[in-house]
């Protein structure tokens, strides 16, 4: 970054905290209208103000390419940040390509794939036997792994743990266990199969302390609809 | 950076923030926790539970995952012990949900399909809790965290941490006027939020009478009917057993679905495992090549805080679902075996 764009972003950043008048607000209005670069960083400011303020960030439809360039660059700089050693590189790196946070990035919406959970399950049942909309089918959606060689860091990598044990169950006296983490996998496929065991699990399978009432909730709201 | 340490320290015996060295050789400030005599798990799951069944109310619900967002229309009415609930999608394929106590209809406008079924998992509560012999607190720890304001409501929020890195952690937001649950979130072994349930808006009131609510219910006319089917069996009597046991699962529950065709009536065996807060499903079918495309000798997959492993086990196909970390689905594949 030159001279003149740390600048202007100081400048931007004043702005947005409203600390600019005279001419120093119409330089930097002016710099907000000719320069791309100076918008980003408005945009950015502001958006790192809404995610201090309340923990989330309310994102415009039309920002996701600005989103995106801002978690590379936030990918960018925590491993900057952070780089002490090759391993904790790679940690880090991992767990930016484990799926984002529900609570701090943007939920894109996805159509559809909602419908799959039910239709899917009665069509592997044969109960739908009437053809369903277009919509229903069209949407199947789950997040598929990247191939192991590149998702996956050796898990005693990721813990930092001698590699004889890597992997291994620790189990302990109190019965509590400890296990290397892998990486999570992310990439999105459409296979009905899939869904249809994905319906079947939390239709029948949600046996939890904490399915009354939130599970059940968030079945209906979520499986067998928007996902 | 190196001041960070050092200043953390020097704060935390001012008592301000908690400095705590990390595995990894990081020092990281840590939120205090409330200074308050905790309840155990299983007092606090009791509390939740009870209040579930107090609480009458109306509100909307949002379901985000870093993918996703779904939103729906709540109502939920309670007569004597009994509750009634109809959850009516805002987003997605239009549809309406019912549920008298573990009865569910869910009606499908588009297709005029209402599929009624009992869902026993419902029922459970709170036998689950000895179900699962007071497992819940061995492997999860309840930490209260402080209060905020959800939906207009003040909470208290707690976590129950996972004790080990086979199940993931939970963040709950509880009202403090009538202990309902206003906010959910699954946390990873990271602490990071894989998914939120929360009211967006909630008011606690009877939006609609017990009659109603049941008359719409049971309301089929102009829809088909359909009832999925499922037989109970166990994994004994199908020929599979679990060779090596994960810590804190239990074997719940095993169906069998069926096929509406005679011919082909056997569909997936389901074997349920739970830890209480945790659940995972064994799907084992027969392999099929036309059907199971998939040629990676395993493969993994997430859809909110759910993960999915799919593998080929000889003459079977075996997909493990839960929400759960991908190596406790994989300590469950490992550990299952064909009885000879």
């Amino acid at each position: 970054m030159t001279d003149l764009s740390i600048q202007t972003a100081q400048r931007v950043s004043a702005l947005v905290d409203g600390q600019l008048s005279g001419d120093e607000f119409a330089q930097t209005l002016v710099a907000l209208e000719s320069s791309p670069q100076a918008r980003a960083q408005w945009d950015t400011y502001h958006m790192l103000g809404d995610v201090m303020r309340t923990g989330q960030a309310s994102l415009r439809p039309h920002d996701s390419e600005f989103l995106l360039r801002l978690r590379q660059q936030m990918a960018h700089d925590a491993i900057e940040n952070v780089a002490v050693n090759q391993l904790k590189i790679g940690t880090l790196a991992t767990k930016h390509h484990v799926p984002e946070s529900a609570n701090n990035s943007s939920w894109r919406l996805v159509a559809g794939l909602a419908s799959v959970a039910m239709v899917g399950v009665l069509s592997w049942q044969g109960l739908n036997s009437t053809r369903t909309s277009d919509a229903a089918m069209g949407a199947r959606l789950a997040q598929q792994s990247l191939p192991a060689a590149t998702q996956t860091l050796p898990a005693a990598q990721l813990a930092g743990v001698e590699p004889s044990v890597a992997g291994s169950l620790l189990v302990r006296h109190d019965g509590t266990s400890a296990l290397a983490m892998t990486a999570e996998p992310q990439v999105m496929i459409r296979d009905p199969q899939l869904d249809a065991l994905l319906a079947a699990h939390r239709q029948w399978g949600g046996t939890s302390a904490l399915q009354m009432p939130s599970g059940f909730l968030r079945n209906a709201t979520f499986e067998e609809g928007g996902r | 950076m190196k001041l960070l340490p050092v200043l953390l320290t020097a704060l935390a015996l001012l008592g301000s923030v908690q400095a705590q060295t990390r595995d990894d050789g990081r020092t990281v400030a840590v939120k205090p926790a409330v200074a308050y005599n905790a309840p155990s798990v299983e007092q606090w799951l009791m509390r939740l539970h009870a209040s579930a069944h107090q609480s009458a109310y109306v509100g909307t619900f949002v379901v985000t995952t870093s993918h996703a967002m779904s939103s729906a229309k709540i109502w939920h009415v309670r007569e004597g012990e009994q509750q009634i609930e109809r959850v009516e999608a805002l987003s997605g394929v239009p549809r309406s949900t019912y549920r008298r106590n573990d009865q569910v209809v869910t009606y499908l406008p588009q297709s005029r399909l209402a599929i009624t079924e009992k869902r026993a998992s419902l029922g459970l509560f709170p036998s689950l809790l000895s179900q699962a012999d007071s497992s819940i607190a061995r492997f999860y720890q309840l930490q209260p965290v402080g209060h905020d304001r959800v939906a207009g409501f003040v909470t208290d929020v707690v976590e129950l941490k996972a004790r080990d890195s086979l199940r993931f952690g939970y963040r709950i937001w509880t009202t403090q006027s009538t202990g309902l649950v206003v906010k959910l979130q699954t946390l990873d072994t990271f602490n990071g939020v894989l998914e939120q349930a929360a009211f967006s808006e909630l008011q606690l009131a009877k939006p609609l009478s017990w009659g109603k609510l049941s008359a719409m219910m049971d309301d089929t006319e102009g829809y088909t009917v359909k009832t999925p089917e499922l037989m109970p069996t166990s994994a004994e009597h199908e020929g599979w057993r679990l060779r090596k046991t994960v810590p804190g699962f239990r074997s719940m529950s095993c169906y069998k679905h069926l096929q509406a065709q005679p011919e082909t009536r056997a569909g997936p065996l389901q074997w349920v495992f739970s830890d209480g807060l945790a659940s995972v499903s064994l799907f084992i079918e027969t392999f099929d090549a036309a059907r199971h495309h998939r040629t990676l000798p395993q493969e993994t997959f997430a859809v909110g805080a759910t993960r999915m492993l799919t593998r080929r086990v000889g003459a079977w196909r075996l997909t493990v679902v839960g929400e759960v970390p991908v190596q406790t689905l994989e300590m469950f594949a490992a550990g299952l075996e064909r009885k000879n």
